[in-house]
Parts: C-alpha cells; sequence; structure tokens
C-alpha cells in the first residue's frame, strides 16, 4: 500500500479545479442587465466585449492628479485612499468578457456652467476666507441659491427618469453576484460619492474617520480615478457625443434639447 | 542671458473668480477626431508667446527623456520644500513605470522655454514671508528680492500651465495634462503660508496645481533643454545668483503641456 492511501480523507483529499456550476446562460443575462438599466432610467445600454472598455493611467493622473481634482482626498471611494496598483488594474479588466455600458441624462444647468460647478466648492472657500458663504457669493456677484437636492438632480429630463449612474451599476453588480457572476465589477458613474450618495449629508465622508463607509452597498470606486476608465472614449466607440461640460461653459449655450451624458460601465465576467 | 518681457501677474486669491471674469466658451462636442484637435496648436503657442516664452516647440512625448534620478534631485540635498505640500514628494509620488505610463501614452506634448522675466524692482508676491522660509536656522540669508522673483518666476510658468490647459480643455481636448514647475505652495499658495490640503484633504487651488514634472513624472529637464537645443540648463536655487551663472549656461524654467 502506497503512503497516500494511507492518509486519512481530509488530509488532501480535495479535487482542485473543479469547474463552478453555471446558473444559466451568461449570454441571457447580459440581456437581462441591459434591459435593467434601461429600466431603471438609462437612456441607452449595450452589451460590449470588455477589450472596448478604455483604460489608461494617464487618465488616472489626468483626472485626479494633473490638474488636482476638487473631490480627491475627500472620500473613501477617490485617490489617492483607493488606489490600486496600476498592474493590478489591468490585469483585473483584461480577465474580462464582457461589458454593459450604459449612458444617464443630465439637465446641462444641473452639469456645467460657473453657477453650478461653484456651489459646493464655494462653501469650503468660504470656510479658509472665514466668511458665511452667502457673502463670498455675493462679493463676486453669483446668485445665492440653495444647492440642488438629489431630487432636483434627477428630476425627469426630456421624458427620462433616472435614478443615477451609480445607483444602476450598483444594481446591476448586485443582480451579477446573485446570478453567479461573482467577480462582476461596477465602476462609479455620474461623479464622485460624495456628490452622488452623500450629497444630503453635505459631501462628507465618514468612512475617512471611521474607516466605515456610510452606504457601502451605493457608493463604488469611481470608474475615472480608480479604474482609470476614459468615459468619453468608451462612449465614443458606441457612437455616443456629448456636449463638453464645465466650469466656463454656460448651459445656455448647449444647442437646443442637447443634454449631458453620464456614460457607465459594469465588468462581467 | 535671455529675458522674458515684463509681465503683472496678480496675486493669486482663494475661490472662484467674480462671475463677470468667468470667460466663457462654447461647448465642444467630444471625442474629437486628433486632426480637428492639432488645428489648435496655433492657439497654444500663442498663448505662451504672450506670457513671455522664448521658445515653443511641440514635441513627441515618446522623446522626452525620463530618468528616475530627477525624482531624488528633491530629496538630495533636502529641497526646501520637500514633505510642505501635497503635490511634492514625499507625499506626491508615482512609480516610475507608472509614470512612463503616464508620458508615453500622450501624443504631443508642448514645451516652452520661460525665461527669468525682466524685473529690477521686486515683484509683488502677496504676503508670504520669505525671512520664514529661509532663516529657519539663523544663517546667512539670501537677498530677498531674488526670492521673490524665483517665486514670481515658477508663478509664471504655472500661470502659463493653467492657462494653456483651459484653452485645449475646451477645445475638447480633455485629458489635457501639464507638469508642475516648482511647489505649489510657493506658485500658488505662497500670500497663505501654509498648505490647507496635507491637514484637511481639499486644496485650496483644486484645479490648477499639479504635482512637479521632475519627482512625479522623472522628467529630466536638463535633458530635455539639449534635445530642444535650448541650450545648458543653469540649476536654480534661491542662493543661485543669474550674475554668478557660469558661461555656457542659461538660466530658464521649461514648461510641459501634454495634449490629447
Amino acid at each position: 500500500m502506497t503512503d497516500e492511501k494511507r492518509r486519512p480523507k481530509w488530509f488532501l483529499g480535495y479535487r482542485p479545479g473543479v469547474p463552478r456550476p453555471t446558473r444559466g446562460d451568461l449570454q441571457r443575462d447580459l440581456e437581462e442587465y441591459r434591459q435593467m438599466a434601461l429600466d431603471m432610467g438609462a437612456e441607452d445600454a449595450r452589451i460590449i466585449p470588455a477589450s472596448d472598455v478604455e483604460i489608461g493611467m494617464h487618465i488616472r493622473a489626468s483626472a485626479c492628479y494633473f490638474p488636482r481634482c476638487p473631490i480627491f482626498g475627500t472620500n473613501l471611494h477617490c485617490q489617492p485612499r483607493w488606489n490600486a496598483p496600476w498592474a493590478d488594474i489591468k490585469k483585473i479588466v483584461a480577465s474580462f468578457e464582457y461589458a454593459i455600458v450604459f449612458r444617464t441624462t443630465r439637465r446641462p444647468d444641473h452639469m456645467s456652467g460657473p453657477v453650478h460647478l461653484t456651489l459646493e466648492q464655494t462653501r469650503l472657500y468660504a470656510r479658509y476666507l472665514d466668511k458665511p458663504v452667502e457673502q463670498v457669493l455675493t462679493e463676486r456677484g453669483y446668485p445665492v441659491r440653495p444647492i440642488p437636492t438629489r431630487e432636483e438632480g434627477l428630476q425627469p429630463f426630456r421624458g427620462v427618469q433616472s435614478v443615477g449612474g451609480t445607483r444602476i451599476v450598483a444594481a446591476i453588480e448586485r443582480q451579477a453576484r446573485r446570478d453567479g457572476h461573482y467577480f462582476s465589477q461596477a465602476m462609479g458613474s455620474g461623479g464622485s460619492c460624495p456628490i452622488t450618495v452623500c450629497r444630503e449629508y453635505g459631501a462628507a465622508c465618514v468612512g475617512l474617520k471611521t474607516g466605515i463607509c456610510r452606504f457601502p452597498g451605493r457608493s463604488r470606486p469611481t470608474g475615472t480615478g480608480c479604474w482609470g476608465l476614459d468615459y468619453i472614449a468608451t462612449a465614443g466607440k458606441q457612437g455616443w457625443k456629448m456636449p463638453l461640460a464645465g466650469f466656463s461653459v454656460h448651459a445656455e449655450d448647449y444647442p437646443e434639447g442637447a443634454a449631458c451624458y453620464s456614460p457607465a460601465v459594469v465588468l462581467i465576467e | 542671458m535671455s529675458v522674458g518681457k515684463k509681465r503683472d501677474l496678480p496675486v493669486p486669491r482663494v475661490g472662484p473668480p467674480a462671475i463677470d471674469e468667468v470667460p466663457r466658451f462654447k461647448p465642444v462636442w467630444v471625442p474629437a477626431p486628433p486632426e480637428e484637435l492639432e488645428k489648435n496648436f496655433q492657439k497654444y503657442v500663442d498663448i505662451a508667446q504672450d506670457m513671455g516664452a522664448s521658445d515653443v516647440m511641440v514635441v513627441s512625448p515618446k522623446d522626452i527623456p525620463l530618468d528616475i534620478r530627477a525624482a531624488y534631485m528633491c530629496h538630495f540635498p533636502h529641497c526646501r520644500w520637500l514633505n510642505s505640500n501635497d503635490n511634492c514628494p514625499m507625499v506626491r509620488t508615482f512609480p516610475f513605470d507608472e509614470a512612463q505610463e503616464i508620458v508615453r501614452h500622450y501624443a504631443y506634448a508642448l514645451a516652452y522655454r520661460m525665461p527669468p522675466p525682466a524685473d529690477d524692482e521686486v515683484p509683488d508676491v502677496g504676503s508670504i514671508n520669505l525671512d520664514m522660509y529661509y532663516t529657519m536656522a539663523k544663517g546667512a540669508a539670501p537677498d530677498p528680492k531674488l526670492m521673490a522673483r524665483n517665486v514670481f518666476r515658477q508663478r509664471i510658468v504655472a500661470e502659463t500651465a493653467r492657462r494653456i490647459e483651459q484653452a485645449a480643455y475646451y477645445d475638447g481636448c480633455y485629458l489635457k495634462m501639464s507638469a508642475g514647475v516648482g511647489p505649489c505652495l510657493v506658485t500658488w499658495c505662497a500670500a497663505e503660508g501654509r498648505c490647507v490640503a496635507m491637514k484637511e484633504g481639499f486644496c485650496k487651488f483644486c484645479g490648477i496645481t499639479q504635482p512637479v514634472g521632475s519627482s512625479a513624472l522623472y522628467i529630466d529637464y536638463y535633458g530635455l533643454a539639449r534635445m530642444l537645443g535650448w541650450g545648458e540648463m543653469q540649476p536654480g536655487g534661491n542662493c543661485a545668483f543669474p550674475e554668478d551663472t557660469p558661461e555656457g549656461f542659461d538660466y530658464f524654467n521649461i514648461g510641459l503641456t501634454f495634449l490629447f
């Protein structure tokens, strides 16, 4: 009798490489997730090969560091807190086969222009200037108005009601994991989690102090800053063009009916 | 030694500009094809020349010399600004291979040679207490006029980079990126005197400041100047007087803005 046969069953008695039992068809699941995105308010959703998802270290650098992003370092899901090595990120994204890409629509006046974009930053600047935020705004000629709430930001536009890209990617990721696609990864969309999730809480991240996220089920690491995802190029491959939003692009200069898009990506194995 | 024009730059102010001062750009549709973006190069060259650049050149980022030793110029000897702000080493560094990947991805880089401004008087650099920074050990203090000019010189390059980046972004080049020249505590927050981001995480000049090119991106500016035919660059410093510059060397900065 050999030594191996004398061993009890509990000693190395397993069979490596057991295939994972598949629960359903991947293509059918992907179609279900695509439909799920549309049902939750996405304007367009597609199934694409994961190789079509454009990533690059330079995107991470230009979005967060060069120049420094206003949200940088203010929450758990942005740089430099969520800073996986770039070699790992490349391997993770390359290991996926498919991705669901969709876009949600936003009103231009909620995405672009000096009045909108200064509101949140001005509150922080006012702290440094040691003045009330209303005084800072008035001194510099800005209209004083409250920050639009989440409900105002998500009001129907062009007949589409959206719950926001981050909620949709989180829901799809959750469903995919339930369906047996355990390693599915959602990339945060539509801004960083202080804006998309914790806006009602003063965009303050309790996770930085306590280490525990307020909404771990809803918030996701930002696609651009953490995954190095080029949303605009990935959307461009699907033929989706969008007007560029920014501090100096006034919402009233947008062409009639034009909207700001927020593309979003979920990687499905 | 070549000298640039006299420029009048106001001391940077915290917070959003007055609403009347915000420039207004028309929205462009992205992603834009590279041939569309290439048409705008002359605009960026004009901005750099308007700010006093003596020479501007479009280079391929693949030709920019990167050297791992460039980052250690900040460490040995210990730079006065090392660890003093959130954009300088040792706080902000990238691994060398990641920095190479960042730089090599871009299609073009705009390099501009910025000589020191032809100012005889002390430029207005705000309420910065220069003595506080340079004479902590009660040693011999350098000329405060020279230090103020050094602060102003780096601020000119930073402002040029900001203007080129602004124009490039609103032209549709949304991945534009400038390598920082000089510590941001000097270029933008000199009047504030300290880096708030180190403690609170939120930068007072976010959207404008960036890590230093030599330490974060390992750019060998001396090799770059030689490659572009701009002569030998004299290492600057708070005790490096322009009149002591050896023959064959020149006193200037190089700004770099990566495009596409």
